[in-house]
C-alpha cells in the first residue's frame, strides 16, 4: 500500500480534456448565445475557448478544466462586447476598460482574474462568503442554503447578490481610477 | 441606477437567482429582455459570470478549512494533544491514491474535518481526545453501548477514554478495528486497510472475514477485494502526531506520497526509475514545501513548482 499516486500521462490528460470539451460544448454555446445574442459568434467563441483549453492542458495540468473553459469563453465574449461598445459612438468614452486589453493573453488573464477573486473573497463578510461558497462551489440552491444556515430565502439572495457584485467589481474597474 | 456598480448588482442578482437551478421559461425571457436593453447590461452580466468562473477555480474558495459550518453546530474547545494519564492511543491512517478532489460532500456529512496542512485536535463527548491530521474527515457516534468513529478520509489519532461498557470502534472502509485499551494504527488506501498495533490487543474484523486478534508489534492488511487479514510484523509510523515525517530506508515514492498529503498541489515524480531510491530523513510537516525542497536537494533531483497545481520532481 502507500503506493505513489499514479499520474496519467500528459497526452491522456489532453484526451480527457478534449472529451470534457465535447461533452459540454452544447451548454457552452447556449451560454455564449445568451451572452452575445449571436449564434454564429457563440459557436466561434466556444471553439476558440476549446482550442485554448486543449492547448493549455498540453502545457500543464488544468485543475478545473470546465470552469477554465467557461471562464476563457466568457472573457472572449467580454472582449467582443467591449469592441461592440467601443465601436458604438455613444460609448466611445470606454470607461469599461478593466485592464484586459482585447486580445490580451487569455491564459494570463484567467490567472489574474482568479487571483483577484481570491483576494476579494477575503473582503466579504463571513456570512456572505459562506453563502457564496455554498452556492457557487457546492452548487446549492438558495432554498437549500436558507435551510442550512437558518436564513430567509430573500436574505440568501441578497447575500449572494452582494457577494457576486463585489467579486465582479474586483475583476473590473481596477484601473479606471 | 445607471452607475456601473448598480448594473453589476442587477447582473449579480440574475446570477444569484439562477444559482443551483435552471431559470423558468419566464425568468429566462426576463433575463434575455434585460440583457437586450443595453450593451452595458450584457457586459455587466459577463463580468459577473467571469467572476463566478474565477471563483470556481480559486483554491481559496475550495479550501475545506474555510468551508461552511452548520448553523446548528456547537463549538467545542479544541484541546492540545496530550498523552497524559496513560490514555490508550489509537491511530488511524487513510491513504487515498489518485488525483486530489476536494470532497466537500464528505465534509458536509462529517462531524469533524481538516484542511490540507491544517491538523486539529478536539475533545469528544466521552472524554476521548481526537486528533485529525491533514485533509481528514470523520463521523463520530457516541452511544450508550458503543462508540463509533468512522474515518471518511485521511488519518486520525485518538486517545481513548477508558469505558469498558462502551467499546470504541474505528470503522475504515469495510474494516472494523476495536480498541480494547490499547494503541494502534489504521492505514487506509484504495487497496485496503492496514492495522498496526503498538500496545495491547486489537480485534480486527472485516465484513465477511474471520476476526483476528493482533498483539503489540504485529500488523494486518485487509485488501478491498479480500476477506481475510494477512498478518505480519509492525512497520507503521506515527511521527505525524509529533509534526515530523521520520523515515528510514523508505522508497522515495512513499516519502513523496506522504508529503503530498500536506500540500494543496500534487507531487509528481516524472522519473520512475528513482521511485525506489531509499530515503532516510526526518522532515518537518509544518512546512511541507521546504521539506520537499530539502528532499529534492539531497536526492539530487530538480523540483519545479507550478503554483496551485503541482510540484514536478525529475
Amino acid at each position: 500500500m502507500n503506493s505513489f499516486p499514479t499520474r496519467t500521462a500528459p497526452d491522456a490528460d489532453a484526451q480527457a480534456i478534449a472529451e470534457l470539451y465535447a461533452s459540454c460544448y452544447g451548454e457552452l454555446v447556449a451560454y455564449l448565445r445568451r451572452l452575445c445574442a449571436d449564434h454564429g459568434q457563440a459557436e466561434d467563441l466556444a471553439q476558440e475557448a476549446g482550442m485554448r483549453l486543449i492547448a493549455q492542458a498540453r502545457r500543464e495540468a488544468v485543475a478545473k478544466p470546465r470552469a477554465f473553459l467557461f471562464h476563457v469563453a466568457t472573457n472572449l465574449a467580454r472582449d467582443q462586447l467591449r469592441r461592440r461598445m467601443v465601436s458604438d459612438a455613444h460609448a466611445i468614452e470606454s470607461d469599461f476598460d478593466d485592464g484586459h486589453a482585447p486580445g490580451a493573453d487569455h491564459i494570463a488573464t484567467v490567472h489574474e482574474d482568479v487571483a483577484r477573486v481570491s483576494a476579494a473573497l477575503n473582503t466579504l463578510t463571513p456570512r456572505a462568503r459562506d453563502v457564496l461558497v455554498l452556492a457557487r462551489i457546492h452548487g446549492h440552491t438558495q432554498k437549500e442554503i436558507a435551510d442550512r444556515l437558518n436564513l430567509q430565502p430573500k436574505t440568501v439572495e441578497n447575500h449572494l447578490t452582494r457577494a457576486l457584485a463585489q467579486l465582479g467589481a474586483a475583476l473590473t474597474g481596477r484601473r479606471r481610477q | 441606477m445607471n452607475s456601473p456598480e448598480s448594473l453589476l448588482q442587477q447582473a449579480a442578482r440574475w446570477h444569484a437567482i439562477a444559482s443551483g437551478r435552471d431559470l423558468s421559461a419566464e425568468e429566462s425571457r426576463a433575463l434575455d429582455h434585460w440583457l437586450a436593453q443595453n450593451a452595458r447590461h450584457r457586459l455587466a452580466y459577463a463580468d459577473i459570470c467571469a467572476a463566478a468562473f474565477a471563483l470556481e477555480q480559486s483554491p481559496a474558495a475550495s479550501d475545506p478549512a474555510s468551508a461552511v459550518p452548520h448553523a446548528t453546530r456547537t463549538s467545542r474547545p479544541w484541546l492540545r494533544w496530550s498523552l497524559g494519564a496513560g490514555a490508550p492511543l489509537l491511530l488511524v491512517f487513510a491513504l487515498l491514491v489518485g488525483p486530489r478532489i476536494t470532497p466537500s460532500w464528505q465534509n458536509w456529512n462529517s462531524d469533524h474535518y481538516t484542511g490540507i496542512g491544517k491538523p486539529q485536535t478536539q475533545a469528544l463527548a466521552d472524554g476521548s481526545v481526537l486528533e485529525l491530521d491533514t485533509d481528514s474527515a470523520v463521523r463520530v457516534r457516541i452511544g450508550s453501548d458503543r462508540r463509533d468513529i468512522e474515518l471518511l478520509r485521511g488519518r486520525l489519532a485518538i486517545a481513548v477514554a477508558k469505558d469498558p461498557s462502551r467499546p470504541l470502534h474505528v470503522l475504515s472502509g469495510g474494516v472494523d478495528a476495536m480498541a480494547v485499551g490499547t494503541r494502534f494504527v489504521v492505514d487506509r488506501s484504495d487497496l485496503g486497510t492496514e492495522v498496526g498495533v503498538h500496545e495491547g490487543i486489537v480485534r480486527v474484523s472485516s465484513a465477511n472475514g474471520e476476526a483476528v486478534e493482533l498483539r503489540a508489534g504485529q500488523q494486518a492488511f485487509v485488501g478491498t477485494s479480500e476477506v481475510d487479514a494477512r498478518v505480519g510484523a509492525l512497520a507503521s509510523n506515527d511521527g505525524w502526531t509529533r509534526g515530523v515525517l521520520s523515515v528510514e530506508q523508505m522508497p522515495l515514492s512513499k516519502v513523496l506520497a506522504e508529503l503530498d498529503r500536506y500540500l494543496p498541489e500534487r507531487i509528481v515524480l516524472t522519473d520512475n526509475s528513482r521511485a525506489a531510491m531509499p530515503i532516510t530523513a526526518t522532515l518537518p510537516l509544518d512546512d511541507p514545501a521546504a521539506a520537499l525542497r530539502a528532499l529534492a536537494q539531497t536526492s539530487q533531483l530538480s523540483l519545479r513548482h507550478i503554483p496551485r497545481v503541482a510540484y514536478v520532481m525529475r
